[in-house]
């Protein structure tokens, strides 16, 4: 009924992440491409560090936090690897141990659709650059302080560098009244990026370490990546060879244009093990964008409709598209829900009644896929 | 407010959710009190050997401060902080510049007289000898409302600038680099005025105490509410800095105050001078009114000090709890009803979690109210008996127990000792619970009439002889230890560092600001107490301290300048203050120290310096971690 007040357009999300020096080239670049839309993120990327003891004695191994900024923007697809070669030269991604950049293929709900200015973006060379594919990305949402026990096994895993952002949860605690706040409301979101071979084994992995099977721990979801460069080097330390060991795997990877044969599990190895628990499948992301402030009530509408819960997550908008007046509000609130793929156009229709496309509105839902997810699920 | 279908909690299931919430936090708040509370029990029974009087009320009283910490702190996360970002995330995208810098300067002025602390600059303020600092006792007394509503001014005037930058986005350091020289200037020309000399201590004191527990987080919060509508800059660590001009301006506009006043106040003189008839009118025009003057000259004539410091001592228990909750709720309500009716009536919007805003609202009431009642009765209290023991480190006190009777006494037994310049001194050897101690013999304590012995027994100096320099160090040891210990369970402090490490999503942890913080308060507490041992002039102190400050602040990272400016005013908050006062007070009155100004602003100096320091230690790491890659 509301289908004529939302335009459906189908683009490549590009999400960048790179520690916050380097922010400067990639906002940089983005405002050159005059890109239209961009939301950025502040978080934060562990690594592991070795540090000899005061004696020398013996060395150990801690986690080394620095901030970061993540940038997410949308390009349409015919330009999404020169826009990704592009950012990746200028902010020099294509060294390990300075940032990730990958791509999603999602569907964009807006009022209107983006414009972008086509004769810019098309002017970029499509460098030979080793842009890779064969990667699927994992996000794993716990409670604020466990962010970093996760961060560690992935990183001992050996997969990529994680990024942990703040967010906060709404699901069935925002149905409790007052008694809400003795759940605590703080999460720390976790992303990062395996083989697609690996996928599967590592999102029960972890899903285990991180005890989601139990109720009210979080949640663990899988999703598809198109292309991406990543930050590999995950541990810092003094190098003693003529090339550290994340240089040679990245010249192996661009040798072979993928990464699968860094894979770790074996088909064969799903087999057997211990009981596996189920996954979730057939499902998908519907994010809901808005400014600050205006997005907690399409959940709770969602939720009505039969979403069982959303991250909220705080950023900062930005638009190059054309030079912003001073008073727009910079605040935006991303409400991630994972849903079940059958839902999607019930809830839609939920938050097209209530308000998601009104005149005005600067709010968008931003639809992609979901392969599988794990979280405590009730018999 | 939209009606979802509600959950229903059995009883049972929902205690087994509320008990372990409590639970946690009271823990929390209990190993922070615990710290300084066992720090100064232990200090004053191993090291200066005093028993804890009171141990019941103080018990009381310690637990009290434990559950309103607690209370308090849950309260303005849920309540307080919600509605300072909500109306600053609300704020500039429906308000014209105007009336959002009205709106600040309504606040901030409305923030002072929320205030508990001035009240104690004012006690502080009555015990001060009237002839030796006229123009200071003048301001304390007489201009007590000039005085309130300079600083108020002040206040207003920084949360005006502070919105101001926000709105516009501007950088911090330039407010800085010309607010901290214009104090070092002003504060080298009052030096050189008649009679500014105690007033620059005042000034630099009100700049350290009017940002208390609720003004911070609230100012806090509404600064990265507005900061994250309007941040366009690189910097994105903005929504700090109001704190910190909030501390400064104050000092500008008390010091102008006094330069204005310094006029009308007559010339320190001798006490003789203020009693003699013919000044009477010069004295009179310091006090508001006769009755006021007659009230001190009287008690001045008791024998007393003014109306003495000791009023920080527990009162009727009534009255005295009225005096706390009427604080808490002076404290919480204005300020909280102001932005309430903002959002509601002025901006016609709806609070998001109206429930969740009022019971953080009635949290904080209930915490207030709970901890200015038990550190009255508890750690003001142990802070009052350390301090007034204190000096028995390195000089001789009147011991706890008062004066003594030696009936029977036999003046035969006095003896001669001759000192290096070979006067003679008399003394006696009196045998107490089995130790031999000797006395010293003075003539009018001996009663003929009765054959009794009265003298008041001594304690100290513990620490090698009179002015023995350990017994001096011992002091400023104890200092720095309060100063760290104090910190660590400051309110406002917790919510400074939750903002940061929120903003920095964990990488700038709560806890190393905290170390940081409480670091600096205890070396600018030493050096505050050093100045009155060794009775320093303020100017000697201040000024080296703040043009390394301002050089400091030259080189550091726009991001942590106004953090680590911030950390100054966030620290001398309602645990601090009354420790620092109640200690502070003890060692004057033992010492015969007239005023205790001074030790705040040290405090608050100082962890500017640890905090930029860290602020360097993470930007190089930052930059080591990208360039080890290389």
């Amino acid at each position: 009924m509301h289908e004529e007040l939302i335009r459906r357009q189908r683009l490549s999300k590009i999400t960048c992440w790179v520690y916050r020096n380097l922010s400067p080239y990639v906002n940089e670049v983005l405002r050159e491409l005059a890109l239209p839309e961009v939301y950025l993120q502040s978080a934060r990327s562990v690594v592991l560090e070795s540090k000899r003891s005061l004696l020398g004695l013996r060395s150990q191994t801690r986690l080394d936090e620095n901030l970061c900024d993540i940038y997410r923007f949308y390009v349409p697809p015919k330009y999404e690897l020169q826009v990704m070669s592009t950012v990746a030269t200028r902010a020099d991604l294509f060294m390990a141990g300075r940032g990730s950049i990958y791509s999603e293929e999602v569907t964009l709900l807006r009022r209107a659709e983006l414009e972008f200015n086509d004769s810019l973006l098309r002017e970029l060379d499509r460098a030979q650059l080793p842009i890779q594919t064969g990667f699927a990305g994992i996000c794993c949402i716990v409670q604020r302080g466990d962010g970093n026990l996760l961060a560690r096994s992935i990183l001992e895993m050996g997969f990529s560098v994680p990024v942990v952002t703040y967010g906060k949860g709404m699901g069935i605690r925002d149905k409790l009244g007052l008694l809400r706040i003795t759940i605590p409301v703080d999460k720390e979101v976790i992303n990062f990026v395996v083989n697609k071979q690996d996928a599967e084994e590592v999102l029960r992995l972890v899903s285990d370490k991180a005890r989601l099977e139990h109720p009210g721990r979080g949640f663990i979801y899988m999703f598809p990546i198109r292309n991406a460069v990543l930050n590999t080097k995950i541990h810092r330390g003094a190098i003693e060879q003529v090339a550290s060991i994340e240089q040679i795997v990245a010249a192996i990877d661009e040798l072979s244009g993928n990464a699968v044969w860094r894979r770790r599990t074996a088909a064969s190895r799903r087999m057997w093990g211990k009981k596996r628990f189920p996954l979730l499948t057939e499902l998908a992301n519907y994010t809901i964008i808005d400014v600050e402030g205006h997005t907690a009530d399409l959940v709770r509408r969602a939720m009505d409709a039969g979403a069982g819960g959303a991250t909220l997550s705080a950023l900062r908008f930005e638009q190059y598209a054309h030079e912003a007046g001073g008073t727009e509000a910079r605040s935006r609130e991303m409400s991630d829900l994972i849903i079940d793929k059958r839902l999607v156009e019930h809830i839609l229709a939920s938050s097209l009644t209530h308000g998601l496309a009104t005149e005005h509105s600067n709010a968008s839902v931003e639809l992609s896929s979901v392969e599988m997810a794990s979280t405590y699920q009730t018999d | 407010m939209l009606k979802s279908e509600r959950v229903r909690i059995p009883r049972r299931q929902a205690l087994a959710m509320i008990l372990p919430y409590i639970g946690t936090r009271l823990k929390a708040q209990l190993s922070t009190v615990a710290f300084i509370v066992i720090y100064m029990v232990l200090f004053q029974i191993l090291v200066l050997g005093v028993p804890l009087r009171d141990t019941l009320l103080v018990s009381a009283g310690v637990g009290a401060v434990i559950i309103g910490l607690a209370f308090f702190l849950e309260g303005l996360l849920l309540g307080i902080m919600p509605l300072g970002e909500t109306s600053g995330l609300i704020l500039p995208q429906r308000m014209p510049l105007a009336f959002i810098l009205i709106f600040g300067l309504v606040l901030g002025v409305g923030a002072t007289f929320a205030e508990p602390a001035i009240g104690f600059l004012r006690q502080a303020g009555a015990s001060l000898d009237a002839w030796k600092a006229p123009l200071l006792f003048a301001l304390l007394n007489r201009y007590a409302v000039m005085l309130v509503l300079a600083i108020g001014a002040g206040v207003g005037i920084a949360v005006l600038f502070g919105v101001l930058r926000f709105i516009y986005d501007l950088p911090m350091k330039p407010f800085l680099l010309v607010t901290v020289p214009l104090l070092i200037a002003m504060t080298l020309v009052a030096w050189r005025m008649p009679g500014m000399k105690a007033v620059i201590d005042l000034a630099w004191d009100s700049g350290a105490v009017t940002t208390g527990p609720v003004t911070v987080p609230l100012v806090l919060a509404l600064g990265v509410g507005i900061s994250r509508v309007t941040a366009r800059s690189e910097n994105r660590l903005s929504g700090f800095g109001v704190v910190a001009l909030a501390s400064a301006f104050p000092i500008l506009t008390v010091l102008t105050l006094g330069m204005v006043l310094s006029h009308q106040a007559p010339q320190p003189m001798t006490k003789d001078a203020f009693l003699a008839p013919q000044n009477r009118a010069v004295v009179e025009s310091l006090f508001s009114d006769p009755a006021h003057m007659n009230e001190y000259l009287a008690k001045l004539a008791a024998g007393g000090k003014g109306s003495a410091v000791a009023s920080t001592a527990v009162q009727a228990a009534p009255a005295f709890l009225r005096d706390s909750a009427l604080s808490a709720v002076q404290a919480i309500l204005p300020l909280s009803l102001l932005l309430v009716l903002t959002i509601v009536v002025i901006l016609r919007e709806r609070l998001p979690r109206v429930d969740e805003i009022a019971f953080g609202i009635g949290l904080a009431l209930v915490g207030l109210f709970l901890f200015n009642a038990g550190m009255q009765l508890g750690l003001a209290n142990i802070g009052r008996q350390a301090g007034s023991s204190l000096p028995a480190s390195f000089t001789a006190i009147p011991a706890h127990e008062g004066p003594q009777v030696i009936t029977n006494f036999d003046p035969s037994i006095v003896q001669s000792a001759v000192t290096s310049t070979g006067r003679s001194v008399r003394f006696f050897y009196l045998d107490r619970g089995g130790s031999i101690i000797r006395i010293p013999y003075d003539p009018a304590g001996y009663d003929r009439y009765n054959s009794e012995y009265r003298y008041l027994p001594t304690r100290g100096p513990l620490f090698g002889f009179r002015g023995d320099p350990l017994g001096f160090v011992v002091v400023l040891l104890f200092a720095l230890l309060l100063g760290v210990s104090a910190t660590m369970a400051e309110p406002s402090l917790s919510a400074l560092g939750i903002t940061v490490e929120d903003l920095t999503v964990g990488t700038f942890p709560r806890a190393l600001l905290v170390r940081a913080v409480a670091a600096g308060v205890g070396a600018g507490m030493t050096v505050g107490f050093a100045k009155i041992l060794w009775d320093l002039p303020m100017i000697w102190l201040l000024v080296p301290v703040y043009v390394v400050l301002t050089i400091l602040t030259l080189f550091s990272s726009e991001e942590f300048v106004a953090i680590a400016w911030d950390s100054a005013g966030v620290t001398t908050g309602p645990v601090t203050v009354p420790l620092v006062l109640a200690t502070g007070a003890g060692i004057s009155q033992q010492m015969g120290i007239t005023e205790g100004f001074g030790i705040l602003a040290m405090a608050s100096a100082f962890p500017v310096l640890s905090v930029l320091l860290v602020g360097f230690r993470t930007s190089r790491r930052q930059a080591r971690a990208l360039q080890a890659m290389e």
